[in-house]
C-alpha cells in the first residue's frame, strides 16, 4: 500500500481489498452451503448480517448529509470516508435477494398471509353457495378482516383456549396483510435502496467534482440542496426498513420508536467504523496531519453521544412497555428474558451502554488512538449483538444458539462490503482537499 | 475569516456573527445602557407591558385563590376528561423552557457560536417558563394545602408518594431542571454581573452586583476555572434537555390509554419541546429587537434565520412522530388504538387536531423559502403559529381521554372561564418575570459575544495569513 501525500491518493492499493474480497467470497461460499444444510438458520444469520452492514452504509449517508446541512467544518477531513461508505449502499441491495428468497422462513406473516388469502377465496365461494345461511356471520368477520374482537371470542367459545389464542394471533397478523405481503415488502425494500442510491450517488458525484477545477459556488450550494430533502427521505426509509426487516419478524408486536432505535444503532456503527479505519490508516502514516487528534476527539464524542442516544431510545421502549405491562407488548422482552437470552440481554445493557458510558466519557480515552479504537471495535461488536438479539429469538425462542453461519454471513457480506468500500476509497483522493473549509477543519482545536 | 481553496479558488465567506463591527467597549455600553437607566427614565413601553402583564399575573393568583376556595369544580374537568388544561399548560410551559437549555448547553457543545447573542435571554425564558409550569401541578391537586404531599417528605404517618408514579418523577425532573438551569444561567452571568458592578454608580448597585459577581476580577486563572465550570454545566444540562421532557411524556405514555401509550413519546416530546421553545425564543427575540434597537446588531437576521431552520427541523421531527404514530396505530391491529387516532383526526376534536397539524407541520414548511426565513413579519407570524400549534398538540393528546373504553361515559370537554383566565394569567406571570429580567440584568451575554468576535482572535491585529495545509 502506497500513498501520495501531496495528492491524497493511493498510488498502490495494497492487499487490503484483495484480502477483503477473498474473505468475502469464502464467507459467501460457506454461507451458501449453509443455505442448503440449515436453511432457516442461514436466513436469520443472513438477515442479522445484512441489517448490520446496511446500517453502517446508511450511517455514512446520514453523516454526510448532516455534515452539509449543519455547515460543519471540523468534519471536512472525515467526509470523504463517510462518502465512500455510503456509496456501498446500492451494492448491498444484492444481499437483499436472499432475504427476498427466504422470506417464508423469516417472516411468519408470509405463510399466514398466503393461508389467509386462500381462506378468503374459499370463504367467498362458501358464501356464494350458502348465501343465506345464518352460520356465515362467523366467517363474515374474517372476510371483513376484523381482528380478534369480542365477537369472534364469543362465537368461538367452544374452541380450546390455545387454539383460540392461536387463531386470534393469526387473525391479527392476517389483518395486517395490506402492508405485510410479499410483493409490497419487496417493492418497499427496492424503494429504500432507490432513495438511498439517488442521494448517495448525487452527493458522491458532487464531492468528486470538487477535487477538480471548475467547482462553482452553485455546486457547493447543491450539497445542501440535496441533503435537506435527503435527510427527510432518509428518516422515513430507515424507519420503514426497520419496521419491515426487523420488527415484522414478530408481526403481532409493534413499537413506534423501533425505527429510531435501528437508526441510532446505525449511527453508533458508522462512528465506530470510521474510527477503526482512520486509526488503521494512521498506523500506516496516512492522513496523519489531516485527521488530527482533535478529529478523533470529536469522532469519539459523537460515538459516545450516539451510543447514549441508542440507550435512550432502547430504554424509552423498555420503560414504557414494562410499565404498561400489556402482554402483546411485553412478549418482546419476555422472549429475551428466557434461557440464555437473559444473559445476552444483560451483556447488551452493560456492554452497549453502562461500561462504554463510564469509560468513553473520559477525555483521555477519546484522545488515545488505541483506547478509542478499542471502544470503537467494542461498540461495533455490540451493535451486531444488538441486531442479533433482535432477530434471533424468533428462530431460537428457548435460548441463544450460536451458529457458524452467524460468522460466515458476517464474513460474506462484510468482506464484499469492505472490498467495495476499499475500491471506492482508493480510487479518488481520500480527502476533499479542495473544500473551502478544509483549512479550518485541520486547524480547529477542542478547548 | 475566509480561507481560499487551492485549485478552484472557491471562497465561502463565514456569515459575520455580529453586524457593524463593534469593538468590545461598544458591546458593553450597548447592553449595559439598557438596564443602567435610572428608574425615572424607564421607557414607556416597559411600563405599559409590565403593568398589563403584572395585572394578568395578579389575575392568575386570583384564579388560584378561587380554585382553592371553590375546588376543582370550577374547571371544566370531569369524568372521563379528568385532566384538562392544567396538564396541557404544564407540558406547554415546560416545553417552552427546553429551547433555552438547548441553546445554552447543546449548541455550546456543538460549537455553534451564533448562540451567544440569544443564549442569555433564552435561558432567562427557560427559568420563567419553568416557574409557570411549576404552578400547574401544584394547583391541579384539588386540595392545595396538601400539595407538599407530592414531595417525598417524611411525615408522621410514614406515608410516601408512589415512587413508581410518573407524577413523582416529574417533581424530581422539573426540580432538577430548574436547579441546573438556574445555576447555569447564573454561572454564565458572573462576568457580566462584574461588568455591571464595575460600572455601577450608586452604592446599592455596587453592593448588590458586587455580591452577585462573587468577586470576579477577570483574571486568567478565574477565566480558566470559569470555562471548565461552564463546560461541565453544559455537559450536565445536555442530558436534562432530553430527560425532563421524556419524563413529562411518561405522564401519558405509561398509562394504558389508546393514543397515549406509545414508545416514541419520549423523543417525540423532546422534539416538540425544542420546537415550541424555539418559537417562543423567536417571538421574544423579535419583540426585543423592536423595543431595544441596540440588539439588532447582535441578534442579526442571520441568527433569526438559523433559528427558523431549527424550528423547521424540529417541526418535521414532530411531523415524523405524528405520522409514525398514525401508521403504527393501524399496524398494531388494535381496534382501540385505531379508533383513538381516527377519532383524533375526524372525531369531535378534529378542529384541534388539524390546527395542530397545520401549525406544526404544514405552515413551517414555508421556511424552505429563504426569503421568508429572512422576513421578520413572517418569522414573527410563524413563531406565533407554532406556539399555538404546540399548545394544541398537548390539548389533542389530553383529549384522547374524552372517549375512553366505556362509550356511555364519553363526553365533550369544555373549559370554563376559570381555565381560560388561569392560562392567560400564566402568560402574565411569564412576561412579568421576563420584563424584570430585561430591565435589571444583562439581556445578552456580553462576555460571550466578545469572545466570538474576530477581534477576540489573538492574531487579529497581526493580519494572520491563512495557514496552508502544507505547513500544518
Amino acid at each position: 500500500m502506497q500513498f501520495d501525500n501531496t495528492k491524497y491518493e493511493f498510488t498502490d492499493r495494497g492487499k487490503a481489498g484483495t484480502i477483503a474480497l477473498v474473505v468475502g467470497v469464502i464467507g459467501l461460499v460457506l454461507s451458501a452451503v449453509g443455505f442448503f444444510v440449515d436453511r432457516s438458520q442461514f436466513m436469520f444469520s443472513w438477515l442479522t448480517s445484512f441489517a448490520f452492514w446496511v446500517s453502517i452504509g446508511f450511517g455514512g449517508l446520514f453523516f454526510v448529509m448532516l455534515h452539509h446541512i449543519t455547515n460543519a467544518k471540523w468534519s471536512v477531513t472525515a467526509r470523504r470516508m463517510a462518502e465512500n461508505i455510503m456509496v456501498t449502499l446500492p451494492w448491498l441491495l444484492i444481499f437483499a435477494i436472499p432475504v427476498f428468497i427466504g422470506m417464508g422462513d423469516l417472516y411468519e406473516w408470509v405463510e399466514i398471509g398466503k393461508a389467509h388469502h386462500g381462506e378468503k377465496q374459499a370463504i367467498h365461494l362458501d358464501l356464494i353457495e350458502t348465501a343465506h345461511a345464518s352460520e356465515d356471520t362467523n366467517h363474515g368477520n374474517t372476510l371483513s378482516e376484523e381482528t380478534h374482537d369480542s365477537h369472534s371470542e364469543a362465537n368461538s367459545g367452544h374452541v380450546e383456549h390455545d387454539d383460540h389464542a392461536h387463531q386470534a394471533h393469526i387473525d391479527l397478523v392476517a389483518s395486517k396483510s395490506g402492508f405485510l405481503n410479499v410483493p409490497f415488502f419487496v417493492i418497499r425494500t427496492l424503494i429504500y435502496f432507490a432513495v438511498w442510491t439517488i442521494f448517495a450517488f448525487a452527493l458522491y458525484r458532487l464531492s468528486i467534482k470538487q477535487d477538480k477545477p471548475g467547482f462553482t459556488l452553485n455546486d457547493w450550494k447543491r450539497f445542501k440542496v440535496l441533503s435537506a430533502p435527503g435527510i427527510i427521505a432518509f428518516a422515513f426509509t430507515v424507519t420503514f426498513a426497520a419496521f419491515d426487516w426487523l420488527m415484522s419478524l414478530f408481526p403481532a408486536w409493534y413499537s413506534t420508536i423501533y425505527g429510531l432505535y435501528y437508526f441510532a444503532g446505525g449511527l453508533v456503527g458508522i462512528m465506530a467504523f470510521m474510527i477503526v479505519v482512520f486509526v488503521g490508516l494512521r498506523k500506516r502514516g496516512i492522513l496523519e496531519k489531516e485527521i488530527t487528534i482533535e478529529h478523533y476527539h470529536d469522532l469519539g464524542k459523537l460515538l459516545f453521544a450516539f451510543m447514549i442516544v441508542w440507550a435512550y431510545f432502547s430504554f424509552s421502549q423498555y420503560l414504557l412497555i414494562w410499565y404498561a405491562n400489556i402482554p402483546e407488548e411485553t412478549i418482546y422482552y419476555h422472549n429475551r428474558w428466557t434461557g440464555s437470552w437473559k444473559a445476552m440481554t444483560l451483556i447488551i445493557v452493560f456492554g452497549h451502554f453502562v461500561i462504554p458510558f463510564v469509560l468513553l466519557m473520559s477525555r483521555h480515552v477519546k484522545r488515545s488512538f488505541d483506547a478509542l479504537r478499542f471502544f470503537a471495535i467494542w461498540l461495533l461488536v455490540m451493535h451486531w449483538l444488538d441486531l442479533y438479539w433482535n432477530v434471533m429469538p424468533v428462530l431460537h425462542p428457548e435460548s441463544a444458539l450460536p451458529s457458524w453461519l452467524d460468522l460466515t454471513t458476517m464474513m460474506g457480506i462484510g468482506g464484499i462490503f469492505l472490498f467495495i468500500f476499499w475500491r471506492n476509497f482508493t480510487k479518488h483522493a481520500v480527502l476533499a482537499f479542495n473544500d473551502p473549509k478544509l483549512d479550518e477543519s485541520i486547524e480547529f482545536q477542542n478547548i | 475569516m475566509s480561507v481560499t481553496a487551492e485549485n478552484t479558488g472557491l471562497v465561502i465567506e463565514d456569515i459575520p456573527l455580529v453586524k457593524g463591527d463593534p469593538d468590545f467597549h461598544k458591546i458593553t455600553t450597548d447592553i449595559c445602557r439598557i438596564s443602567e437607566k435610572p428608574i425615572t427614565k424607564t421607557p414607556r413601553w416597559w411600563w405599559i407591558a409590565f403593568i398589563i402583564s403584572g395585572m394578568l399575573a395578579m389575575n392568575l393568583l386570583i384564579m388560584i385563590g378561587y380554585l382553592a376556595w371553590e375546588g376543582v369544580g370550577v374547571w371544566g374537568v370531569n369524568i372521563p376528561v379528568g385532566w384538562g388544561w392544567a396538564i396541557v399548560n404544564f407540558v406547554f410551559w415546560v416545553g417552552i423552557g427546553h429551547a433555552g437549555t438547548l441553546i445554552s448547553a447543546i449548541l455550546f457543545l456543538f460549537r455553534q457560536k451564533w448562540r451567544t447573542s440569544i443564549n442569555r435571554f433564552a435561558e432567562a425564558m427557560t427559568i420563567c417558563a419553568v416557574i409557570c409550569a411549576g404552578v400547574f401541578p401544584g394547583i391541579h391537586v384539588g386540595r392545595i394545602w396538601v400539595a407538599y404531599f407530592m414531595f417525598p417528605v417524611p411525615n408522621q404517618m410514614s406515608i410516601w408518594p408512589n415512587f413508581r408514579s410518573p407524577l413523582l418523577w416529574d417533581i424530581f425532573a422539573v426540580g432538577t431542571y430548574f436547579t441546573a438551569s438556574a445555576l447555569f444561567w447564573y454561572t454564565g452571568m458572573i462576568p457580566d454581573l462584574a461588568t455591571y458592578r464595575d460600572r455601577a454608580k450608586s452604592k446599592i448597585k455596587k453592593v448588590v452586583f458586587g455580591i452577585l459577581s462573587l468577586g470576579w476580577r477577570g483574571g486568567n486563572r478565574q477565566w480558566k476555572h470559569y470555562e471548565v465550570a461552564y463546560l461541565l454545566l453544559a455537559g450536565i444540562s445536555t442530558p436534562l434537555v432530553l430527560s425532563v421532557h421524556s419524563v413529562v411524556s411518561t405522564d401519558f405514555a405509561t398509562s394504558i390509554v389508546p393514543g397515549w401509550h406509545t414508545t416514541i413519546f419520549p423523543p417525540y416530546f423532546v422534539a416538540g419541546a425544542i420546537f415550541s421553545g424555539f418559537a417562543m425564543v423567536m417571538t421574544l427575540a423579535i419583540l426585543a429587537r423592536k423595543v431595544l434597537p441596540a440588539l439588532q446588531n447582535y441578534i442579526t437576521i442571520d441568527t433569526l434565520e438559523r433559528m427558523a431552520k431549527i424550528m423547521m427541523v424540529t417541526g418535521m421531527m414532530v411531523g415524523y412522530a405524528y405520522s409514525t404514530e398514525f401508521f403504527i396505530a393501524w399496524y398494531s391491529g388494535n381496534m382501540y388504538e385505531r379508533f383513538a387516532f381516527i377519532n383524533r383526526a375526524f372525531g369531535p376534536y378534529w378542529w384541534a387536531y388539524w390546527t395542530m397539524v397545520s401549525c406544526n407541520v404544514i405552515i413551517p414548511q414555508l421556511f424552505w423559502i429563504r426569503k421568508l426565513r429572512r422576513t421578520i413579519p413572517v418569522l414573527f407570524a410563524l413563531s406565533i403559529f407554532t406556539n399555538i400549534g404546540m399548545w394544541f398538540e398537548r390539548f389533542v393528546i389530553v383529549m384522547s381521554l374524552h372517549a375512553d373504553y366505556l362509550p356511555s361515559s364519553w363526553d365533550y370537554y369544555k373549559p370554563t372561564w376559570v381555565d381560560a383566565w388561569t392560562f392567560i394569567g400564566s402568560f402574565g406571570l411569564f412576561l412579568t418575570l421576563f420584563l424584570l429580567f430585561i430591565r435589571f440584568l444583562p439581556v445578552m451575554a456580553m462576555s460571550e459575544v466578545k469572545g466570538v468576535l474576530p477581534r477576540a482572535n489573538p492574531h487579529f491585529h497581526h493580519n494572520m495569513p491563512p495557514a496552508h495545509k502544507g505547513e500544518a
